[in-house]
């Protein structure tokens, strides 16, 4: 359950909770649970430097590791991705909803507005788009952000064919040409089609803006880009920049003087570097650190209630999945994967595994995803005998199959054992298989094993013609259970050069349909999204990407 | 002593200690092949199949597995432990950034693991069965048993939760401290060097549970090995002959102590060796910047060169303070060095 970094990819498809390893650290971390007695303020040794996220200005966050990398256009991890969010200025934003509670977030109706730019807009053909800049942004040494800026940027993403690539390349854009700059306050790029996402590829935190000066400064011609000096000092553009680095210490940011946008409310942001989760949880009881980042559902539930302590909780659009790969027996008939959805014990899951801090299913669409239509029918409530029933219809008897987890994903191997145990009493045997993490993402990305489990899978982008693009096309990098539906592969087709909000909605209803017939991944369980801090830390913003938000974070009265 | 006799013996063991590590480089390059590569980790799952295979290519992990042997030992061999493939940076850099951490740790740990098991076996042999003997034994035993993270977990927990005698885990120094300039990396020995006081102070407190958890998880055996050869000593026929001839009872134990102090400083060697390993799952539980939270995390992240680099050094440091210890016995014992010839 607990530990020390996050080891899954997380791209797109953020692999929720944290996340472990190793064994030894997984003993530990129950341990550290098992010491929930009473902790007090240390007026000990360990209080008296510049510990607690007291001082007014700092914002102590514990974390379970260096970032992987400072290179936005490597940034793949959880933990180097939320930095990147902090240090980069991204293009747009989302707007923000304040749910009255302490928490924000994300107005995913409406489309992102401009952050590092001031606005874009679609042509009519919706295959130009032209982008205002803001007069008066400034680099963090006070020269100002011009178009050429932004050039750079994608330059550099579409040279180093790293990961951040795909947010050019899914709007159509693989090369300069496409990308003209009109004056030194206005750009536009020429897309072969009308793509309905330019706002939020742009928001990506990789699509994040670098310092073009310090960049060149460092590039050499065995680095012709600059990686090898960006992945360890940066080159922030964004709310934060770095004010020492110490890896495996601390991370230590400071607001950007220069910064465009509304100044955030702490001047300096602590990352301290704290492996164990059970360790973080303590310190974060104890009030030496002001959040506790990167924890399991489990450590999250053994926080509710402590004192000083607030578990925030914001309804997202991610899930925990269960994939059947659709290609190959037993999944390829249709009726056993809607048997093994039939025998789910949805409310179970919510209730006894994830302490009731996420909804049980209602589609393969995520439920609060914009595009969700609830007229479409979802009938797998927990119903044993029907799932015995359509197993007979199908001839499956004795049936045995083998779902592979991450060893690092605590979550889903925390949800695998009730639904053996269900599964069981339909006369199924699931075997649980662990793999190692990086094991793992081969074997998703081989297809090559029957099933496999993950928690806080979610879009970074909620919008249909993204989700189907990315995971259920027939051809999608991430289909990672083979499915293919003609009817899918169409709509999506549909989906990538429509932007009439109206018919996207009618697309989206039909595939919605097709996945809930289909049931190629097997929802179960729709968590919410939580962060543990002490109690007067407020703004905290959830996004579709996870990734918190350190500007508008607050103590509250401070 | 003969200096043909030095330099051939020496000559011999660096062979050895060399054809050692090659083993080990062996061992690990084969064990992190099997694993698979990060390649996917590092470009994310929404990477193209061209991209991974762009990546793998660039990265060398294509190429057969004896040629990329060949260029790792190739590598190895004019010091260069390769890069980390995501923070860019070199490991050689990498790990002389976090060793001092953990040599500082492990140095301590190993003071504090001789301070108590050397005077303890020594009084336990005074009369074995005895109440000390019994109650030393009980410690040792504890030690041996108990898993060291969790005795680390459990001292956390009552020193720094519940007593709040020592300060939380957070590392070497408070959250956001700054440290000392940057001598030997050993914090507490730079803040000495800068004459800062009470960055000295705070940084033996952040060192004391780690240290503590460390000298009583893994020294008991030297503990066990005083008391066995100290009571050898003690029967041995010049200690008879010393009492007979009336020496005084602390010359007597001292000429014991001296003739069993050959084995325990072997022991003694041996179980830094352990003890530096053992610091991985240690600076886990206490946040320590060393090379043991370095490997693991680099083991996490598929990170081939660093996890290579850290097992190497844990290694060398093994086969170097073993042949030390024989070294040093060698020049204290007549015997030891005739055993030899």
């Amino acid at each position: 359950m607990h530990s020390t970094e996050q080891p899954a990819p997380t791209r797109r498809w953020r692999i929720g909770g944290v996340v472990a390893a190793m064994a030894a650290t997984l003993t530990l971390a129950a341990c550290g649970g098992g010491s929930d007695g009473d902790s007090k303020p240390s007026t000990a040794a360990g209080g008296d430097g510049g510990s607690s996220g007291g001082g007014s200005g700092t914002l102590t966050i514990g974390v379970s590791s260096d970032p992987q990398t400072l290179d936005p256009e490597w940034g793949q991890a959880h933990r180097a991705n939320e930095t990147i969010k902090n240090l980069y200025g991204q293009w747009t934003r989302y707007e923000v909803i304040d749910n009255g509670d302490g928490t924000l977030k994300a107005d995913l109706t409406k489309d992102p507005i401009g952050e590092a730019i001031e606005s874009y807009s679609l042509s009519d053909d919706g295959k130009t788009v032209t982008i205002k800049l803001r007069p008066d942004a400034k680099l963090p040494d006070g020269e100002p952000i011009t178009a050429d800026t932004f050039l750079f940027k994608v330059e550099r993403a579409l040279e180093m064919n790293a990961g951040s690539v795909f947010d050019f390349n899914i709007l159509g854009i693989t090369k300069m040409s496409q990308v003209k700059k009109v004056s030194d306050s206005e750009i536009q790029f020429s897309l072969p089609n009308p793509s309905p996402i330019v706002g939020p590829m742009l928001r990506d935190q990789d699509a994040g803006i670098v310092d073009p000066k310090l960049v060149k400064e460092h590039m050499t011609d065995d680095d012709p880009w600059g990686t090898e000096w960006v992945a360890q000092n940066g080159a922030p553009t964004g709310a934060y920049v770095i004010e020492k680095y110490e890896p495996g210490r601390q991370l230590v940011l400071k607001a950007n003087p220069n910064y465009w946008g509304e100044k955030p409310n702490f001047d300096r942001v602590v990352l301290q570097v704290i492996p164990d989760e059970g360790q973080r949880a303590q310190l974060l009881r104890q009030g030496s650190i002001d959040i506790a980042a990167d924890m399991s559902t489990d450590a999250i539930a053994r926080l509710d209630g402590a004192s000083g302590v607030r578990v925030h909780s914001v309804e997202a659009i991610s899930q925990h999945q269960l994939g059947l790969v659709n290609d190959k027996p037993p999944f390829d008939d249709a009726r056993i994967r809607q048997a093994i959805a039939y025998a789910i014990p949805y409310q179970s899951l919510v209730d006894n595994v994830m302490g009731g801090r996420a909804a049980t299913p209602k589609g393969v669409w995520p439920q609060n995803s914009a595009w969700f239509d609830e007229s479409v029918e979802w009938p797998y409530a927990t119903d044993p005998e029907k799932a015995k029933q359509l197993l007979a219809e199908a001839g499956a008897e004795n049936l045995e199959f083998t779902v592979q987890i991450s060893d690092g994903d605590a979550d889903a191997q925390a949800l695998a054992v009730p639904i053996q145990s269900a599964l069981r009493d339909i006369g199924v045997t699931m075997n649980i298989e662990k793999v190692a993490a990086a094991r793992f993402s081969k074997n998703l990305t081989k297809r090559s094993m029957q099933a496999w489990m993950q928690s806080g899978l979610g879009a970074y982008v909620d919008d249909p013609y993204y989700m189907a693009y990315l995971s259920h096309a027939s051809t999608a990098v991430i289909n990672w259970t083979n499915y293919k539906n003609d009817v899918v592969d169409g709509i999506t087709e549909e989906l990538s050069r429509t932007v009439d909000r109206d018919r996207r909605q009618e697309l989206a209803t039909e595939l919605q349909a097709a996945l809930n017939q289909d049931v190629p991944i097997i929802p179960l369980a729709e968590p919410n999204w939580m962060l543990p801090t002490r109690e007067d830390i407020e703004g905290v913003l959830w996004e579709p990407d996870g990734l918190m938000t350190y500007r508008l974070l607050k103590r509250a009265g401070g | 002593m003969r200096r043909g006799f030095w330099l051939r013996y020496l000559g011999r063991r660096l062979l050895a200690a060399v054809l050692a590590l090659f083993g080990v480089a062996v061992i690990v390059f084969v064990v992190t092949r099997l694993l698979g590569d990060p390649v996917e980790l590092i470009l994310g799952q929404r990477a193209t199949p061209e991209q991974a295979a762009q990546l793998r290519a660039k990265l060398g992990y294509d190429d057969p597995l004896p040629q990329q042997f060949v260029r790792y030992i190739g590598d190895l061999v004019q010091g260069d432990l390769g890069v980390s493939n995501y923070t860019q940076r070199a490991v050689t850099d990498e790990i002389a950034d976090r060793f001092p951490a953990t040599l500082e740790l492990a140095l301590a740990g190993m003071f504090l693991g001789l301070l108590w098991t050397i005077p303890l076996g020594v009084l336990a042999a005074q009369r074995p069965g005895g109440w000390v003997d019994r109650v030393s034994r009980a410690i040792a035993e504890f030690g041996l048993a108990i898993p060291n993270f969790f005795f680390g977990l459990l001292l956390i927990l009552l020193f720094a939760y519940v007593l709040g005698w020592a300060p939380a885990p957070v590392g070497e120094l408070d959250i956001g401290a700054t440290p000392p300039p940057r001598v030997t990396g050993m914090v507490v020995v730079d803040a000495l060097l800068a004459g800062d006081l009470s960055t000295f102070s705070s940084a033996l407190k952040y060192l004391a549970l780690p240290a503590i958890t460390l000298a009583v998880t893994s020294c008991p055996p030297i503990l066990a090995l005083t008391r066995t050869s100290m009571i050898t000593a003690l029967r041995g026929d010049y200690v008879r002959s010393a009492r007979a001839f009336g020496l005084p009872q602390r010359t007597v134990r001292w000429y014991a102590l001296k003739n069993s102090l050959v084995p325990v400083l072997t022991m003694s060697a041996m179980t830094f060796g352990f003890l530096v390993g053992n610091t991985v799952l240690v600076e886990t539980v206490f946040s320590w910047p060393g090379v043991g939270l370095y490997s693991v995390q680099s083991m996490q992240r598929f990170d081939y060169a660093p996890v290579l680099g850290v097992v190497l050094l844990g290694s060398a440091i093994y086969i170097l303070v073993y042949l030390l210890a024989d070294l040093i016995s060698m020049a204290i014992d007549p015997r030891v060095r005739e055993g030899q010839t």
